[in-house]
């Protein structure tokens, strides 16, 4: 009789609900995990960048290794950092091929979860908040999770949009607000929060939290959490501002910000936005204000367009059903921003390696090309983590069977110190990462 | 094309024969069924329990024909096995089990009837099986429906959206700038498409960081008030006070209105009344003149006079009240007369009888500078009246003659004061000629000494040559002459050769030259400095020193060892040096202010003085900071006792702040020098005067004089004087006083009027002038003169010292009976610069007199009363009374201003008043009752806001500080004010945390209207109790409530909208205030009002009628435009469409300019429809636009000018009406450069029809990289879909685009598309329609696709109502609405109203409901839009 309901929904919502728990309790689960190496060592960071609507049909390929590794054109920007760079190919999400385009094939990116459809908001907690988690209270910040593009506010084929536009979920019911501002994310990492009465605030707010919490019911309740949680997190990262740095254990090679707070408001031009982006997703790993940071540089479904590259005809979407010379533009575009946080990191010192060699930067899409293919994702690693990773080199998975994209986010999680029996459709890490 | 559908019961009977024929035609439009289906459902549900129930009719089937099927064609990869999609559908053992799991079975339906299953490669259905298959699954899910209908369904605890948190918090603030949650993220969107869905409102730290920022944002707006806050625009106390000002402003702007400017400065008052506001006179007589004859019939009810033309009942009242009293006997003017008039005047008078009114402004009242109220000896009022009534008026009628003009006429005039002539008889006493600083002549004199002074004139013309030849000699002499010796022997008068030395300068000094007046109160330690010193006089007049090195501020600023001077309103200051020597000196020096940031210019002068005479060597205007240098000037020759003065005068009357540094130097050739600074500013109290350097005593003089002699008189440069000044060569000086004498005995006719010579002429010949003033001070006293020349200038003397009654009185004195003008002829070269003096009064005994006078050189205007002049009566007159009744009712009545509507004086620079009241007069006339409270309360909502007694206290501090330095006087005068101000101080500080409680508990109030609730007690403690903490803690109370507002707005209660579960597993009604909270959100996406909270609170809205009633209320309020944008433009997809950033700038130049006008419109469009009640289908097939003349222009229609929106009508022949045609919209579904028929289609055949296309496959191929050549629009989608595995979709969706080819990628009409090819909108649909554009489409979608278009509205509207997916258990309702929209024309209210008064939306499930157990259940499988298949 139940027997439609399926063991590995279930499974999965039962690692959701331990991601749910508040974050200081979920830090318990993984406190005894060192992050990232001993207290002296530069911990390992992870920037997962995500660029909507796949590449060019012919152009997104690399072969051989090392300095003598060959790019295809969409990669050619990277072609600096090719001793630090992991082409895979052949990986995927078995769930992500179900469901609807688009929506339901970016919203479990990076858990590779169900995603629940209707008036349902439901996939899992993804990977790099897991790691977020785990890293817990060593930093100011938990995570960074920023974007370039603003949320669609619709549903679409019955999927909510909001898949289309977060990667990063810090609960299977929770995608992690995106930050768009890049004044406002310079400010969370660096503006001193505690304010006179923050406190009490809280406090307060949390007495009144509470005693909701008895008049509704258990549904309510689950959705009320989220609000306790976030107010509790808070609230301990107000207690902890005076004394941030104690706790660390290592020292950055940047105490405070060395560019000026970004202007307010956003900026006019889409480059300008994504550039501003990078330079804080490098300077928060710099100062290690945070070690986990999530930039979504468009939506998958994306209406962003470049004037500047000359391609305003046509919405970045509708470009991406074309394999044209313009559309080559536009992902090499991208793909300049991740060499270009590539060699702001590799310029930072940290110790004997660079802020590079010490990080893991994710670069990925939810489909191969614009026609919505996704047996086989685009993904793109560049940094060594902490010298844990063998980089300059091409892995091909593509005729195996057991290629789940979440083994190689296995692998990720491992290299920052979190170790788990299983991830998604995944069980083991990949051997070669 | 209808298509019956079988009754679900007909399944029984004979199915086979039922459902043969229904074989769907392929592309067969959904909606097309939609309406036979619901004729097929309603009966089913009304049915209700008598029916006997199918359903073991169902299983029976489901047993022994629907397993078997679903057996051969499904299990095999929906089995045990695999299971794909997770979908076992072996699972399924009874009939029973598929009702349990009905939203999968939904889904199942959707799938197969869409021919998306069995798969090619499966065993096939044949179309007998398929339609029973589809019709047993229907009938499954009608009975399922049926038995949950209304059910609230599960529905997450909401945050309030992003939307709606901004509207709330500007519903709750009043503030309607207040935007949050600008750079929030954007919120996600779930259930029926909106974003009012708890699951997808997510919470984070960042979030919460973002919520607490923006509660203490909105905090900040909050203004403390007496008896509670409000909010403000503004965040500063600066913005708040100006608001509070505001206000009374406003409050005073009701009944008065400012004063005309012109009018007053025509009647040269005081433009300060500008600031003034008074009653709108005309209107009011106007008002009481045309309902003149109503109002003798007693039928005008003034109160609705009043209100209907916006005018005071109680003014207007006693207006009438007044003029319409009988004048009295004997009468009193002016008011009678004004009454007089009155009786008299018709409509068109009212402006004449306002002018009446209004000249008498002048002369009852006088306005007092603000800014002195409250100081000791200053005014009381701003406003004073006036008593124009006196026993004495004094005249001073300045004298000047004309260029050319040999006599000035003088007219002493007095009228009857238009009250008849009786006892009117009027003594001017004591006429006189006077001229400052000379001896006066009275006219009765004036026949004699004109005589006498002519003959000196002549002494002076012809003596002149021999005079200066005397003074030559005297000048050479060493010796002071001997004038009479001297006089004698030249053959000269003795008074003119007299007179004459004393102008040159020559001969012994009559008066010390330079010390008119001299400082002699010695001040200390000036300003707290001890090296800083002065010499002063009265008002501020000084001379201070700075003995130190270094400059220093007392508030001007003293250079190190200078000296500066400081005049007096009507007083110059001056610094003289009194030459020990005769010698050839060299001057120069400085002038500059020493305080320029604060009061106005100075005038200053070098003079030198010597005997009676001044030389003006040089004078200018200081201004500002800019130094002024004077100098050198040489060859200036001195003689003992002449003086040099530096004289500093305030301009034009003005003093404030007029500290100004000199600097005077003095050198000799090759003897010594003179240095004002450094000789006075090291001890400048050793003397007055004081020593020079070398200890010769009394050279520097520091001095005071009047201004009035300002102008001083000063030999002409270059006139022949001045240059025999110069000459010193005797034969040259001869030569000159020749020509001289000449000029004098000729007259200067023939010079130019300006010429040096001419202006001296004029000067030795005047009688003001330096030689004849003095000449006639010592020929006064000698009577006499020339019998052969009688004068016949002035009045004989023996018109003076009795009246015409022979009653004696002064002898100098005139009598005259009024009205009567007496005309004085004076000789002009004689008495310019002089002025007539006299004085007014009635004769003794004259107790009934009352009259006007004037004593001036214009002819007296006529007769009668003057209005604004004084009016002269006996003290203890009779007179007198009548007249103060007459206008004291004047005065009473029409006062020139009601209130002082500035209240912040600006009349002063330095002032202790900050805010000004004075409206007793508005209070009186105009205000009642509760008005009057109203203002006070505003005022004492002003001066708490502005925390006036504290500022007072703060600027009393600031003032006396500053004043010790630079007004010691006002330091003494405030030193009384000190108590008062720190006693007020005191009491408001108390009152201050006096009033803590009553600002809390309104804190307690605004929270219930926050968290949508009544507080219990103790929450409303908690408040209370978290804001003491926080005082207790040291914070100040103004923060501290801040603090807790802050708490209020970043409470879950506030930010969520928690509603509490009945107990058990049943559903129960939410409470009144849930209610409450879900209608307010549903229609005005805000918290519920005031009203309708009212309701909640008493319990009221449970009833239906209430619920209903407050719908029509709300849904014809303005807010309902949140409807329109959170509800219709979401469901549309236009949601935010003013900030799009999809079009092509280089494409579409203007696109960024119109986005907002497009999206305005549709939002104006559905406001409407919700406020106006429209019709639904007018969505579709409105016939009206909202325009205004930018969307106009782009639209192409005509006749539309102006910003503004409005309707207009008849727009289907430009091609426009309904949705379709919306800018918007259109824009909306096409690509950056080009239109897209495919995103069209889609949107009209999913969002507007509401039938999902099945996915985009997911390996599309890629377009080729380039187009043919020469293809339309049209023609590169066409080939777009002519893969076989797309063209299926794109058979249906692009037909519904191509219609509307038409119109370009922004809206606009067209007929040819971006490559210049011509538009082809004709197309053919799926079911064969031929539609030749837009406006075939737009009929098509009403008539055939009407159906499937009302469901989805329902749908939408309902989803968007409860906040969550439409469930199968909705399906009654939507059929409810449906039924109801038909038997209402449409009418959006019907639909509205169903869902208000449904189960879903007034129940919350029981707390022990079971979740959806099906919820898990097909959510892989889940690819399309489940759930109004039902129906097909």
């Amino acid at each position: 009789m139940t027997s439609y309901r399926f063991s590995r929904r279930q499974m999965l919502r039962g690692l959701g609900v331990s991601m749910a728990l508040p974050w200081l309790e979920s830090a318990r689960v993984w406190g005894d995990v060192a992050a990232g190496g001993s207290g002296s060592e530069p911990p390992v960071r992870l920037a997962a960048l995500f660029a909507g609507n796949g590449f060019h049909s012919r152009e997104w390929w690399a072969q051989g290794s090392g300095a003598a590794m060959e790019l295809g054109r969409v990669l050619a920007p990277l072609a600096p950092h090719r001793e630090q760079l992991l082409f895979i190919r052949g990986l995927f999400h078995a769930e992500a091929q179900k469901g609807n385009i688009h929506s339901s094939q970016t919203g479990n990116l990076l858990s590779g979860a169900p995603l629940a459809s209707g008036g349902e908001i439901r996939s899992g907690t993804s990977f790099d908040q897991l790691i977020a988690q785990s890293y817990g209270r060593s930093t100011k910040v938990a995570s960074l999770v920023l974007g370039c593009e603003s949320a669609n506010p619709s549903v679409h084929k019955n999927y909510s949009m909001l898949y289309s536009s977060h990667i990063s979920w810090s609960s299977p019911t929770t995608p992690t607000p995106l930050e768009l501002y890049p004044a406002l994310a310079f400010d969370r990492l660096f503006k001193d929060e505690a304010r006179h009465g923050d406190q009490s605030v809280l406090d307060a707010v949390l007495e009144d939290a509470g005693d909701l919490r008895r008049r509704i019911s258990a549904g309510d309740r689950r959705k009320l959490d989220e609000y306790l949680d976030s107010v509790r997190d808070v609230e301990q990262r107000l207690e902890r501002a005076g004394t941030s740095g104690e706790l660390q254990g290592w020292r950055p090679t940047l105490a405070e910000p060395d560019v000026p707070r970004p202007p307010d408001g956003l900026p006019q031009n889409i480059a300008d936005h994504m550039r501003l982006m990078c330079d804080i997703v490098v300077l928060a790993f710099q100062t290690d204000a945070t070690r986990v940071c999530t930039l979504k540089l468009n939506n998958d479904h994306s209406s962003l367009r470049f004037p500047h590259l000359g391609v305003d005809y046509m919405i970045h979407h509708l470009l991406s059903h074309s394999d044209t010379d313009d559309w080559l533009k536009v992902n090499q575009f991208f793909v300049e921003q991740l060499a270009y946080m590539a060699g702001k990191m590799a310029a930072i010192q940290e110790g004997e390696r660079t802020l590079l060699d010490n990080s893991m930067l994710l670069f990925c899409s939810s489909m191969m090309t614009g026609g919505h293919n996704n047996d086989e994702l685009p993904v793109v690693l560049v940094g060594r983590g902490g010298g844990r990773i063998a980089s300059g080199r091409v892995l091909d998975y593509s005729p195996r069977a057991d290629r789940q994209l979440c083994r190689l986010f296995l692998s990720l999680m491992d290299k920052t110190g979190l170790r788990l029996n299983s991830f998604g459709d995944a069980t083991r890490p990949l051997d070669e990462v | 094309m209808v298509v019956p559908v079988p009754r679900p019961r007909l399944l029984r009977a004979v199915p086979r024969a039922a459902v043969r024929g229904v074989v769907p035609r392929a592309g067969r439009i959904v909606s097309a069924l939609l309406g036979a289906a619901f004729a097929a459902l309603v009966p089913a549900w009304s049915r209700g329990a008598e029916e006997p129930s199918p359903l073991e009719e169902l299983e029976a089937v489901f047993v022994g024909e629907i397993k078997p099927l679903l057996s051969r064609c499904c299990v095999a990869c929906h089995g045990p096995e695999h299971a794909e999609a997770d979908i076992d559908l072996e699972a399924f053992a009874t009939a029973a089990d598929v009702r349990r799991a009905a939203k999968l079975w939904q889904q199942i339906e959707r799938i197969v009837a869409s021919r998306q299953m069995p798969p090619p490669e499966a065993e096939q259905l044949s179309a007998e099986q398929r339609q029973r298959l589809l019709a047993w699954i229907r009938a499954v899910l009608l009975s399922e429906a049926a038995k949950q209908a209304g059910d609230p369904g599960p529905v997450v605890l909401r945050r309030l959206n992003n939307a709606q948190y901004r509207y709330t918090i500007q519903d709750l603030t009043g503030v309607t700038s207040l935007d949050p949650v600008r750079e929030f993220p954007a919120d996600g969107a779930a259930g029926e498409g909106f974003t009012n869905v708890g699951n997808a409102l997510g919470m984070s730290p960042a979030l919460v960081s973002k919520y607490l920022e923006a509660a203490r944002q909105t905090a900040a707006h909050a203004v403390l008030l007496p008896d509670g806050f409000r909010f403000s625009p503004a965040t500063t106390r600066r913005d708040w006070t100006n608001e509070a000002l505001a206000r009374v402003r406003a409050f005073y702007g009701r009944y008065c209105r400012e004063s005309d400017r012109r009018t007053l400065e025509a009647r040269g008052a005081d433009p300060e009344l500008e600031s003034g506001r008074s009653l709108p006179w005309e209107e009011y007589f106007a008002a009481l003149l045309e309902t003149r004859a109503e109002r003798a019939a007693g039928r005008t009810d003034r109160a609705l006079l009043a209100r209907q033309r916006g005018l005071s009942a109680k003014y207007l009242t006693a207006l009438e009240a007044a003029l319409e009293t009988a004048p009295s006997d004997p009468p009193a003017p002016p008011f009678d007369a004004l009454r007089a008039r009155w009786r008299t005047a018709e409509p068109a008078d009212a402006a004449a009888l306002v002018r009446d009114v209004t000249t008498w402004h002048g002369a009852l009242w006088k306005l007092n500078p603000v800014g002195h109220i409250g100081r000791a000896r200053g005014p009381k009022s701003w406003l004073e009246p006036v008593d124009p009534l006196t026993d004495r008026q004094n005249f001073a009628a300045p004298l000047r003659a004309k260029p050319g003009e040999a006599e000035i006429v003088l007219y002493l005039s007095a009228t009857d004061a238009g009250d008849g002539g009786q006892d009117d008889r009027v003594i001017w006493e004591r006429p006189r000629l006077v001229a400052p600083g000379r001896p006066e002549v009275l006219l009765r004199d004036l026949r004699q000494t004109a005589t006498r002074m002519a003959q000196l004139r002549r002494q002076l013309a012809e003596q002149a040559e021999a005079c200066l030849a005397a003074a030559h000699e005297a000048y050479a002499a060493t010796n002071p002459p001997d004038v009479a010796e001297l006089a004698a022997r030249r053959g000269v008068d003795p008074i003119v050769l007299r007179s004459w030395l004393a102008f040159l300068g020559i001969g012994p000094a009559a008066a010390d030259a330079a010390a008119s007046d001299l400082l002699t109160q010695p001040r200390t330690s000036v300003g707290g400095h001890d090296f800083v010193a002065a010499w002063t006089g009265d008002d501020n007049l000084s001379v201070v020193a700075n003995a130190s090195d270094q400059p220093v501020r007392i508030p001007g600023e003293l250079r190190p060892h200078g000296v500066c001077v400081h005049p007096a309103p009507t007083r110059a200051a001056g610094v003289g040096w009194r030459s020990p020597l005769a010698a050839r000196v060299r001057i120069e020096g400085r002038v500059q202010r020493a305080h320029p940031e604060c009061g106005d210019d100075v005038a200053w002068a070098v003079e030198l003085r010597r005997g009676g005479a001044r030389l003006r060597l040089v004078a200018g205007v200081a201004k500002r900071a800019e130094p002024v240098s004077f100098g050198p000037l040489a060859a200036i020759d001195v003689r003992p006792g002449d003086a040099i003065a530096l004289v500093v005068a305030p301009r034009d009357g003005d003093h404030a702040c007029g500290l100004t540094a000199v600097d005077l130097t003095i050198a000799t050739a090759d003897g010594p020098t003179w240095d004002l600074a450094a000789e006075l500013s090291g001890d400048l109290l050793a003397g007055n005067p004081h020593a020079d350097h070398a200890g010769r005593p009394g050279v520097w003089q520091m001095f005071s004089e009047p201004t009035s002699g300002w102008s001083g008189d000063a030999i002409p440069p270059d006139s022949l004087l001045a240059r025999w000044q110069a000459s010193g060569e005797a034969g040259e000086r001869a030569a000159l006083a020749a020509e001289l004498q000449r000029l004098l005995r000729e007259g200067a006719g023939g010079l130019a009027a300006e010429a040096p010579d001419a202006v001296l002429v004029r000067q030795l010949l005047s009688l003001g002038g330096p030689l004849l003033s003095a000449a006639m001070a010592e020929s006064a006293a000698q009577p006499g003169g020339d019998a052969d020349r009688p004068s016949t200038w002035g009045l004989s003397p023996d018109a003076f010292g009795v009246c015409a009654d022979g009653t004696p009185i002064d002898p100098a004195s005139l009598c005259v009976e009024a009205p009567a003008v007496v005309e004085v002829r004076l000789p002009a070269e004689l008495v310019d610069g002089y002025a007539l003096a006299t004085s007014a009064t009635l004769a003794p005994g004259a107790a009934q007199g009352s009259v006007q006078a004037s004593a001036s050189t214009v002819p007296p205007s006529g007769a009668g009363l003057q209005p604004g002049a004084p009016i002269l009566v006996l003290p203890e007159g009779v007179a007198r009374r009548r007249w103060e009744a007459g206008l004291s009712a004047m005065r009473r009545l029409f006062p020139p201003a009601l209130c002082y509507g500035r209240i912040v004086p600006i009349d002063e620079v330095v002032t202790l008043t900050l805010f000004y009241r004075e409206d007793e007069r508005l209070r009186e006339l105009v205000l009642d009752d509760a008005e009057t409270a109203e203002l006070n309360r505003l005022w004492d909502e002003l001066l708490y806001v502005a925390r006036e007694p504290l500022e007072l206290a703060t600027a009393f501090a600031q003032i006396t500080e500053f004043a010790t330095q630079d007004r010691p006087d006002l330091v003494v005068e405030f030193a009384d004010l000190r108590a008062p101000i720190a006693h007020r101080a005191a009491a408001f500080r108390q009152r201050l945390v006096d009033d803590e409680p009553r600002q809390l508990a309104a804190l307690a109030d605004f929270a219930k209207r926050a968290f949508r609730r009544p507080l219990t007690v103790e929450e409303a403690d908690r408040l209370t109790a978290f804001c003491r903490r926080l005082r207790e803690e040291g914070t100040a109370h103004e923060e501290a409530f801040g603090l807790t507002l802050t708490r209020v707005l970043a409470a879950p209660d506030f930010l969520y909208r928690a509603e509490e579960p009945g107990a058990g597993a049943e559903a129960a009604p939410v409470g009144n205030h849930a209610l409450a909270t879900r209608l307010s959100y549903f229609l005005w996406s805000s918290a519920p009002d005031d009203e309708l909270r009212a309701a909640a609170d008493a319990g009221r809205l449970a009833a239906d009628d209430a619920l209903r009633a407050q719908t029509r209320r709300m849904l014809a309020d303005p807010k309902v435009r949140r409807l329109a944008t959170e509800f219709a433009c979401q469901w549309l997809h236009l949601v935010d469409f003013d900030r799009t950033d999809e079009k092509s700038e280089r494409h579409f130049p203007s696109f960024a300019a119109l986005r907002g006008p497009m999206y305005e419109e549709t939002i104006r469009f559905f406001t409407d429809l919700f406020q106006n009640d429209g019709s639904v289908l007018d969505i579709l097939g409105a016939d009206y636009a909202f325009l205004n003349e930018e969307l106009a222009a782009h639209y192409a229609i005509p006749g539309v000018q102006g910003p503004e929106w409005r309707r207009v009508d008849q727009v289907r022949a430009f091609g426009r009406g309904g949705i379709l045609t919306h800018a918007s919209a259109l824009a909306k579904q096409s690509g950056a450069s080009r239109t897209s028929p495919i995103l069209r289609g889609t949107w009209i055949s999913e969002t507007l029809l509401g039938e999902p296309t099945p996915r985009p496959p997911k390996n599309v191929p890629p377009l080729a990289e380039t187009a043919p050549e020469g293809l339309t629009e049209r023609q590169l989608t066409e080939r777009h879909a002519t893969d076989p595995a797309c063209q299926k979709c794109h058979q249906r969706i692009d037909p519904f685009g191509f219609a509307l080819e038409g119109y370009d990628a922004i809206g606009r009409s067209r007929r040819e598309d971006a490559a210049g090819l011509p538009i082809d909108s004709a197309t053919t649909l799926p079911d064969g329609t031929r539609l030749a554009g837009w406006d075939d489409l737009r009929r098509y979608l009403l008539t055939t696709g009407r159906e499937a278009f009302l469901h989805q509205f329902n749908r939408k509207l309902l989803g968007f109502a409860l906040g969550r997916e439409v469930a199968l258990s909705d399906e009654p309702l939507l059929v409810e609405m449906r039924t109801a929209l038909e038997a209402n024309d449409f009418a959006a209210s019907a639909a509205v109203e169903k869902i208000v008064l449904s189960r879903q939306f007034r129940e919350i499930r029981g707390r022990e409901a079971p979740a959806d157990a099906e919820v898990a259940a097909f959510e892989s499988a889940a690819a399309h839009e489940p759930s109004e298949e039902l129906r097909r």
